[in-house]
């Protein structure tokens, strides 16, 4: 065998970065992850201020923020992670130094960063579309962005750790149509008739935070946000499932 | 100082859970040594497999012992120490081989080089396909260039060979032997008797969980055994009364006779023999039993028991 050099290892924090970058590089290079991360928002963005094809009662930019952090941290991962329990590389990665913890930490700061470039170019979009940010929408529409994010993530692990990665693929493309749709994002909550719980789901919830964070009825949506993710991060724990 | 042994099994036992559970180990016993090239050998469901992912931590144990370098199996110590080669790949199909090699490369502290690995296993032409486009033997190169990538003290290979053809096959049994040569410990599985006679140093045999055989080449080469390929059905018993007092004869198949000895085959036996089928008519193919052929009867569990005819 070949000489015992002493065991030396990388930082925690450095594998994580690796993983993040990784998981960045990866994404941002599928074309269809790079259409629900960036591709949908902005396609939207310019549909709600520029065209008659698509309305909604909400701001354009809070509908924007609900897309970004459904596309950003639901379905994106979600498929992502399905494929890659499919392929077996999280049990390859389990026979090399990095960790488990590093892994989940590092698909989350890339998630984290890929809203937040998606969130980058909305918000430089949005000016050039006639929809100025002011202070308070911006502090509203990185709230929303946080927060929804911080609710929606631990569900992606939820879908994409239990089930097969082709009904995965089914399931959180639909949830995001779903949600987008029926979800108190482009169709008004006072327009269906379950309406009064749109503000507790996370895509009305986010909704409301990015139209106004410091109002009332989004204090209640960001408890409900909380709680999403609190239910989401104990029952991912619990079921998720490395292969 | 002493090498730790790369593998340590005692009284293992991994079952998963079903209706009914399925027994992959079985109380396994074994010791592999911390140098050379181990082959892992043995039949489909063997537990082979079994054995490999418990030795990486990815599989608990549900009962017994189990070292790998002298720690725990999935220790941090070890994941810096050993490369894995797992059964399915573990590859990420929309990521290009070198791009993937690099990413896993920034894992260990001290890797080798990605340019040296892609040349190593000649993937070369296909370092920037995606690696779902890739036919099953580039991407089992991939696969072992991602385990060796980290420059590991051992490294534990699920049927490296298979998808290969023979060519690449052969190119794979020259990389490892020179792997080997450098000072890496490796534990390969596989169901092919032909990697194990290409590089072997020690030979551990499988059959329903547990051992059924294990030593050097050396040791395991049958030389108390000749095969006899003769006309079928031959009554033997004038053959056996030639032979020294203990033998056997077999006939496996039809033509197809094992011939036993209480000692080791010398040329007077194979004398005995060869004149006595010539006496009675038949012009037989005697041959002393190779390694091979043993390896064949331990994978199989049809090591003669008793044979047609026995003295």
């Amino acid at each position: 065998m070949k000489p015992s050099a002493p065991v030396d290892h990388r930082s925690w924090l450095a594998l994580a970065t690796v993983h993040a970058r990784w998981v960045l590089r990866t994404t941002w290079r599928n074309g269809e992850q790079l259409l629900l991360v960036v591709g949908i928002p902005v396609i939207a963005l310019l549909a709600l201020t520029r065209t008659d094809l698509l309305s909604s009662t909400a701001a354009p930019l809070a509908v924007v923020s609900a897309m970004i952090v459904l596309g950003s941290g639901f379905t994106s991962p979600a498929i992502s992670i399905a494929f890659e329990r499919r392929y077996g590389s999280y049990a390859f990665l389990g026979t090399t130094p990095m960790p488990r913890s590093a892994i989940i930490a590092g698909t989350i700061g890339s998630i984290v960063v890929s809203a937040l470039l998606a969130s980058a170019v909305v918000g430089a979009l949005a000016p050039v579309v006639g929809t100025g940010i002011e202070p308070a929408a911006l502090a509203g529409f990185v709230a929303a962005i946080v927060l929804g994010l911080f609710a929606v993530v631990p569900w992606a692990f939820v879908v994409a750790g239990t089930a097969r990665a082709e009904t995965v693929l089914v399931i959180a493309n639909a949830v995001f149509v779903v949600a987008i749709v029926f979800g108190g994002v482009l169709i008004p909550a006072a327009s269906l008739p379950y309406g009064a719980a749109l503000p507790y789901l996370p895509p009305g919830a986010v909704v409301l935070v990015a139209t106004g964070p410091a109002t009332e009825p989004a204090i209640a949506s960001v408890l409900a946000l909380v709680g999403w993710a609190a239910a989401g991060s104990v029952l991912a724990t619990r079921t998720f499932r490395w292969r | 100082m002493a090498e730790p042994a790369l593998l340590q099994a005692a009284d293992v036992v991994v079952r998963y859970p079903g209706r009914p559970a399925v027994v992959a180990l079985d109380g396994l016993n074994l010791d592999i040594p911390g140098s050379g090239i181990t082959c892992l050998l043995g039949a489909n469901g063997a537990g082979k497999t079994t054995l490999l992912e418990a030795a990486s931590g990815l599989r608990p144990l549900t009962k017994g012992h189990l070292t790998v370098l002298g720690r725990d199996p999935g220790s941090v110590v070890n994941r810096s120490r050993l490369g894995v080669m797992l059964q399915d790949g573990g590859l990420p199909g929309s990521a290009r081989p070198r791009e993937f090699l690099e990413y896993v490369a920034r894992l260990y502290p001290h890797p080798r080089g990605v340019a040296e690995m892609i040349e190593l296993v000649d993937i070369s032409d296909c370092a920037r396909t995606p690696i779902r486009r890739l036919s099953g033997g580039q991407a089992r190169r991939v696969a072992w260039a991602a385990a060796m990538i980290g420059n590991p003290a051992a490294v534990l290979l699920d049927e490296p060979t298979a998808a290969l053809d023979p060519v690449a096959r052969g190119r794979l049994h020259e990389v490892l032997i020179a792997e080997r040569d450098r000072g890496t410990t490796m534990l390969v599985a596989t169901h092919l008797v032909e990697d194990v006679a290409a590089m072997a140093d020690y030979i551990c045999v499988l059959r329903d969980g547990g051992l059924a055989l294990a030593g050097t080449p050396d040791d395991l080469r049958p030389r108390r055994r000749l095969d006899l390929h003769a006309p079928a059905h031959l009554r033997l018993d004038g053959l056996l009364d030639a032979l020294p007092a203990g033998s056997s004869i077999e006939e496996s198949r039809p033509g197809r006779y094992t011939v036993r000895t209480p000692h080791d085959v010398d040329p007077a036996i194979v004398g005995t023999v060869t004149s006595w089928c010539a006496q009675h008519g038949a012009a037989p193919d005697v041959s002393v039993a190779d390694l091979g052929a043993a390896l064949h009867e331990a994978i199989a569990g049809s090591a003669s028991e008793s044979g047609d005819s026995q003295r």
